[in-house]
């Protein structure tokens, strides 16, 4: 390791404990009890100062060194943590970046006015702990802890068991005290607490059915298991709890600690293998949990596990921990990305070799090597799966970042934003993430200026005062759709037709829908922003989001209600290298077509596509323009029609359109490659392929395709009304 | 019949013989219901008893429970009585009433 690579590595750390910091100063703004988000700044602030050390960074360690005292105050009570405060750490997160680049990139004039700064910054934080101080500090009073509030039996080891039987209990040959006599010989039973509250008066009762309850505390040396097993006979008369008193419910914890993580031990299975629940109560509130899987909130197992108070709140906390821990450790594997690029295209050719023996075992016909070849593919089919995987991460990082975005923002603008994240655990290729972050960050900064409205404003208009904007992101066939939502101001569809028609972008007399005037937002030039602010307005930047997003193979959609609010929506590709493809052929080429956009196929009957005029084709009542691909790629001989051929219905979006070749191969696994510098301007298609045989197949750019055809058909309409 | 009531001026002997279970205690029940008035004292002698179920106790526990509006009385209490109330906890609740029998003695 060469020492600009551990620079590098002191780099990326700071800029994850940097990013970690903010994370947890956000929090702190709701929470701010949380000890643990505390301790986060602590070690965010702690570990980059010894790090700095190291390099000799003394502009760094200068900076740091106060901050973390200061946080050392707020971790002893001494100092309260407050809004002022965690802007003021926020500001000092932000210079402890920029001073971090300036150090590695060894700046001297930007390291000393860094260290200005510095020395302003740090004169804040100091008259504000002066101030802080002043103020009498709180007692915390002593905690009530478990053990106060439970009596003596509770805290030396025994056992609460407790029996609900139910009505029938009796009249099924069972009797309750039967399992009492039995716990006897197992242990010691120390109490039974009876409650017949329920019994009905004497007249009434009906004494074959049982009313009574019992509370046993039970001290045994035994396994809950074991305890369980008394009143197996009575599983399905009784609801029965074995809880744990404090002790053992401590030495549960103490057990978890020692377990040795393994990756992806479940809940269950942890505090299984400890003995703190049975085989019968997981099954139980598995089931339980999957019982309620269609309410909205879906509870957490270990909710679950509480809530029918099988286990103690501290065990499953406890076991929750280690489970993120042992997970934490699977997940810290550094790799470099390019090493990732390699292994993925290592794949890709191990794809297009795979292929290619499987036409070889079938030219030859090798029947005995046909289960090989499945097996060979299946195995190659989860390899690429896997390795596609590798560089999967979630949008959630990405999404978090904008919560700074939309604080600092509204703080600027003097409104009050809310932000919501949804859907953060959503996958997405990694390049594809680095890409999407500036567009997103345009279209955030655009609904934060334009689309939110001042608070008078929005009282004016009979919203809430607080504007709320939502971050969502879900899987879709094979695309990741990502949305920016706010309730504000909503696109004015007038100024825009407008300005599109000063900028010569449309007719006066054109009559467009109103979705067709949202599209206009995106042409180059367009913004309707009377001010233009530092944080957009400029009319340059829609185009460019758009631009960049179909670099991605993906899309962009606008949808705006004037006063109610705009909603963005994008499309992308789950990943960039390889896809599953469908293959059909024109002509004598192969084309590809990404499969999860195809939505159908039809044999085309010979008379429809006779009417050569029309573009449109109605597939059961549906409207739908079409291409035939022979003739849009003007492959020679297009006009010798084939008698047999087909329809290719594909989607994109609420969008469909038909696509009309000749043969149909099915589907196949497909390594993209880009198209030359040469080709890249080329209309409908996105890449190609190298196939099993040899030949090449080009990939179709459906979206494209789909913009192609429908504008071609919308023409001819044109024409065609014009004609008439 | 496993049960004998005798009525004498405001109270009434109930004497238990054989076993108090779910058997049994519908039986009983019902044999003791006509004679439950308010001010009609109650005395059963469970020196009999030979055999106690959580039903039995139920028996107990609501007869008991007829002592608000008079007074009821448990007495010689059989060694199957007193194991039965030992095990739920209930020893306790019947503690002012628990004599024990000659028999239960030996």
């Amino acid at each position: 390791m060469t020492a600009s690579d551990v620079q590098k590595l002191f780099m990326t750390e700071a800029e994850e404990l940097l990013t970690e910091m903010e994370d947890a100063l956000l929090s702190l703004e709701a929470d701010s009890e949380n000890i643990e988000l505390i301790n986060q700044l602590f070690r965010a602030m702690h570990t980059i100062k010894g790090a700095a050390g190291i390099f000799n960074y003394s502009a760094i360690v200068d900076f740091t060194h106060p901050i973390e005292t200061s946080i050392d105050k707020v971790r002893k009570n001494e100092l309260k943590i407050d809004c002022a405060l965690i802007a003021l750490l926020l500001k000092c997160k932000d210079h402890t970046w920029a001073l971090v680049n300036a150090a590695v990139e060894d700046d001297e004039a930007a390291l000393n006015t860094l260290s200005i700064q510095s020395q302003l910054i740090l004169t804040e934080l100091g008259r504000h702990e002066n101030i802080e101080s002043c103020f009498p500090q709180t007692i915390a009073a002593e905690p009530i802890t478990p053990e106060r509030i439970e009596g003596h039996y509770l805290d030396t080891g025994h056992w609460l068991i407790s029996l609900d039987f139910r009505a029938d209990t009796l009249r099924n040959g069972l009797d309750p005290l039967s399992f009492i006599r039995y716990l006897h010989q197992l242990g010691q039973v120390l109490e039974v607490i009876c409650l017949s509250h329920k019994l009905p008066s004497f007249e009434a009762c009906d004494f074959e059915s049982c009313f009574l309850r019992y509370r046993i505390i039970f001290a045994g040396n035994c396994t809950k298991e074991q305890i369980e097993s008394v009143f197996e006979f009575a599983q399905d008369d009784c609801d029965i709890q074995i809880l744990p008193s404090q002790k053992i419910s401590e030495s549960f914890q103490a057990l978890i600690e020692q377990l040795n993580p393994s990756e992806n031990q479940r809940l269950g299975e942890i505090l299984l293998s400890i003995g703190a629940i049975t085989e019968k109560e997981l099954a139980k509130s598995l089931h339980l949990q999957s019982d309620n899987a269609d309410d909205s909130t879906t509870k957490k197992l270990g909710e679950v596990l509480i809530a029918n108070q099988l286990v103690d709140k501290p065990v499953v906390e406890q076991a929750l921990k280690k489970q993120t821990q042992a997970r934490e450790q699977a997940q810290t594997i550094r790799v470099d990305s390019n090493r990732l690029g390699q292994l993925i295209n290592l794949v890709g050719e191990l794809v297009t070799a795979s292929a290619a023996m499987k036409v070889m075992v079938d030219r030859y016909h090798f029947l005995d090597a046909n289960d090989l070849v499945g097996c060979v593919e299946h195995l190659v089919q989860e390899i690429r799966e896997n390795a596609l995987q590798l560089r999967m991460v979630q949008i959630g990082e990405t999404f978090s970042r904008f919560r700074r975005v939309v604080r600092d923002v509204s703080n600027e603008l003097g409104k009050q934003i809310e932000l919501t994240i949804q859907g953060g655990e959503s996958e997405l290729d990694k390049i594809v993430v680095e890409k999407i972050n500036d567009p997103l960050t345009h279209l955030v900064r655009n609904a934060l200026d334009h689309g939110i409205e001042q608070p008078q404003e929005r009282i004016n208009a009979g919203k809430s005062a607080v504007g709320h904007l939502m971050l969502n992101a879900f899987h879709d066939s094979g695309h990741i759709v990502i949305e920016v939502t706010d309730d504000g101001a909503g696109l004015n569809p007038e100024r825009i037709r407008k300005k599109a028609e000063l900028l010569g972008l449309v007719d006066v007399n054109q009559v467009l829908s109103h979705a067709e005037i949202l599209r206009l937002a995106f042409e180059p030039g367009l913004s309707t922003k009377e001010k233009a602010s530092n944080l957009s307005g400029r009319g340059v930047g829609m185009d460019v989001v758009k631009r960049n997003i179909e670099a991605l193979r993906g899309s962009v959609e606008l949808d705006s209600e004037l006063g109610k609010g705009t909603k963005i929506t994008i499309t992308l590709p789950l990943t960039l290298a390889i896809i599953d493809g469908f293959m059909v052929g024109a002509a004598n080429e192969n084309y590809v077509i990404p499969l999860n956009m195809v939505e159908e196929c039809v044999e085309l009957n010979q008379g429809e596509w006779h009417e050569q005029q029309k573009n449109y084709i109605s597939l059961r009542g549906e409207l739908m323009p079409f291409i035939r691909l022979k003739s849009f790629f003007n492959i020679p001989n297009a006009n010798q029609y084939n008698h047999r051929e087909s329809l290719v219905v594909v989607r994109f979006g609420r969008t469909k359109a038909g696509i009309v070749v000749d043969k149909l191969f099915g589907e196949q696994q497909t390594v993209i490659k880009p198209l030359g510098k040469m080709f890249q301007h080329l209309k409908g298609l996105s890449g190609a392929t190298i196939l099993g045989t040899g030949d090449i197949a080009l990939i179709l750019d459906v979206q494209g395709l789909i913009t192609e055809v429908s504008i071609s058909a919308k023409k001819y309409h044109h024409v065609a009304l014009i004609d008439e | 019949m496993p049960i004998n009531i005798v009525l004498k001026d405001q109270s009434i002997k109930v004497n238990l013989t054989e076993e108090l279970t779910i058997y049994s205690v519908m039986e009983f029940r019902d044999a003791l219901v006509g004679h439950l008035q308010p001010g009609v004292d109650i005395s059963v002698d469970l020196s009999q008893v030979t055999e106690v179920d959580t039903a039995g106790l139920q028996w107990l526990l609501a007869l008991k429970g007829l002592n608000v509006v008079q007074r009821v009385e448990f007495c010689h209490h059989s060694k199957a009585v007193i194991d039965a109330l030992e095990l739920s906890g209930l020893s306790g609740t019947f503690d002012d009433t628990i004599v024990i029998s000659s028999e239960a003695r030996v």
